[in-house]
């Protein structure tokens, strides 16, 4: 199964509402995946597939491993959301399939 | 025991049970399948004894820092750390907390249903820290249960409706629109800096220094900044006592040792209480989220205050550093003045201060910015002086809330509360 991971400063309140967006719009399309908020400290921890957050906190990211990163503008819009993740690879070759 | 008794007490009495049962009820009202039904309630018991591990914790570590603060300085340090007093007050209080959080949320929702207020606050972790408050101060007044359930719950309501409410003419300014409002209890320390901020005029705006940028990569990951901060507290106070005082409190061991190793103490346990809070929260907000999309709709969602960051990082940052910059200022004034101080915490003077930062900036341009955010920064690190004495039954602890509306509502709750009697 997919992992995304959707990361913010503390994990509690911004990236539980990504992950609310994320979830509906993987709804929308059918697609089963495994999605999870956390805090930024953490995120290397989980092996995800892709990565999501808040620009403002993704250019802080160091990541060990070659992962695909998603950094929004808007973190409150879900088309501007759903634009960006149709744009991304890792979602590209998973609606192919 | 019965069957009344085993409910009451077996069930209800233990939070984690209670606050799963919340979760499961939760859960089968959203029609979710049984693996989620079984996977929700019992990360919701999971995230809860998170809670209580990480409160150990930190809260070791912070009353080792407050006897070295005592010895040093001979003063009482406070640490205002939303999280860890919450766990704390968790230990006595998670059956009214957990009662509180589940009137509050029923209460909400019909004020947004019936009033034209209709903000929905979908920030939990404040909902858990507003509900911890009032169960510290509605509990040290003898309240018997249901009347700290029913009078919390409903007080816990109206903060959440209006504190988006408040904020909001300063937030739409920022936003240009009302798509989302601040669901985040600083609403005093914004709404002071917006009025603050109004009496300056706007400038052109300076792009963000590669200096700047830097720095807010940084501050970014919190845990290291926790540290780090910690790390320099507990060195900076140990320096004020004889080597060998601090070898005689930990058993021989240096300095730097001691300072290292509560420091990573400290932040190892904000880190399980915020995957304690981070899991309890994450089956509850969702459901809470549900339930409003469908009985309040075109209603506000009232969100977290990082979603302003990005209307200004520069702001943001500066917003920040002088908040911090006046809560420095507001210790000195405490220290001169009275035997307790509040230690200006970093985590809420980057998100408040952040945030204050924004609003401060899009309405009165870099001068208000810099005048706002130090007054800012001055205010919410006195206010929690006033609430001090009112947590003072939630035993022997050196931490308080720390942003401004818990401080607010603290001692509005209390003078309310002890008039009725």
């Amino acid at each position: 199964m997919k992992k995304i991971i959707v990361a913010c400063n503390s994990g509690l309140g911004t990236s539980l509402m990504i992950r609310l967006n994320v979830e509906a719009l993987l709804k929308e399309w059918g697609l089963k995946a495994w999605v999870e908020h956390t805090d930024v400290s953490s995120v290397d921890t989980f092996d995800a597939d892709l990565i999501i957050g808040s620009n403002y906190v993704m250019e802080s990211l160091q990541l060990a491993k070659d992962v695909e990163v998603i950094g929004l503008d808007d973190i409150t819009d879900r088309q501007y959301l759903k634009s960006r993740l149709l744009d991304s690879e890792t979602f590209k070759q998973w609606l192919a399939v | 025991m019965n069957a009344t008794q085993m409910i009451s007490k077996g069930l209800l009495g233990e939070p984690a049970l209670l606050l799963g049962l919340i979760a499961f009820v939760g859960l089968l009202l959203q029609k979710q399948p049984f693996q989620r039904l079984i996977h929700g309630t019992i990360k919701t018991m999971l995230g809860y004894t998170l809670l209580q591990i990480g409160a150990n914790a930190a809260g070791s570590s912070l009353s080792n820092l407050s006897a070295v603060i005592q010895k040093g300085f001979q003063i009482i340090g406070i640490i205002p750390h939303n999280e860890t007093i919450t766990a704390l007050a968790q230990i006595n209080y998670g059956e009214e907390i957990a009662l509180i959080m589940l009137v509050g949320m029923i209460v909400h929702l019909m004020i947004a249903r019936f009033t034209r207020i209709k903000y929905i606050f979908l920030t939990g972790h404040h909902m858990l820290f507003m509900a911890s408050l009032l169960a510290g101060v509605l509990v040290s007044m003898s309240m018997p249960l249901w009347q700290v359930m029913v009078a919390g719950g409903i007080v816990l309501a109206f903060s959440m409706s209006f504190a988006p409410l408040i904020t909001q003419p300063y937030v739409r300014r920022v936003t240009g629109n009302d798509d989302f409002a601040m669901g985040h209890f600083n609403s005093v320390g914004y709404v002071l800096s917006g009025f603050v901020a109004s009496w300056f005029k706007k400038g052109p705006e300076p792009p963000e220094s590669k200096g700047l940028q830097k720095l807010r990569s940084f501050f970014q990951d919190h845990m290291v900044v926790i540290t780090v901060f910690t790390f320099v507290l507990f060195l900076f106070s140990g320096l004020f006592i004889s080597p060998g005082g601090i070898e005689e409190m930990f058993s021989g061991r240096h300095i730097l040792v001691v300072s290292l190793i509560q420091a990573t103490w400290f932040a190892g346990g904000c880190y399980v209480i915020l995957a304690g809070v981070r899991m309890l929260l994450s089956e509850i907000v969702p459901a809470f989220k549900g339930i409003a999309d469908r009985i309040v709709p075109g209603a506000i969602p009232a969100l977290d205050c990082p979603v302003l960051f990005k209307f200004s990082p520069f702001a943001a940052m500066i917003g920040f550093l002088l908040s911090f910059t006046g809560g420095l200022a507001a210790m000195v004034v405490l220290l001169q003045v009275q035997y307790t101080v509040i230690i200006p915490g970093v985590i809420p003077h980057f998100f408040s201060g952040g945030a204050a930062g924004v609003i401060a900036y899009k309405i009165g341009g870099r001068k208000g910015l810099i005048v706002s955010s130090l007054i800012h920064g001055f205010a919410i690190t006195l206010l929690p002086t006033v609430l001090i004495p009112l947590l003072s039954n939630l035993g022997y602890l050196r931490a308080t809330f720390a942003d401004s509306d818990f401080s607010v509502i603290g001692v509005l709750v209390h003078e309310l509360f002890s008039w009725f009697k």
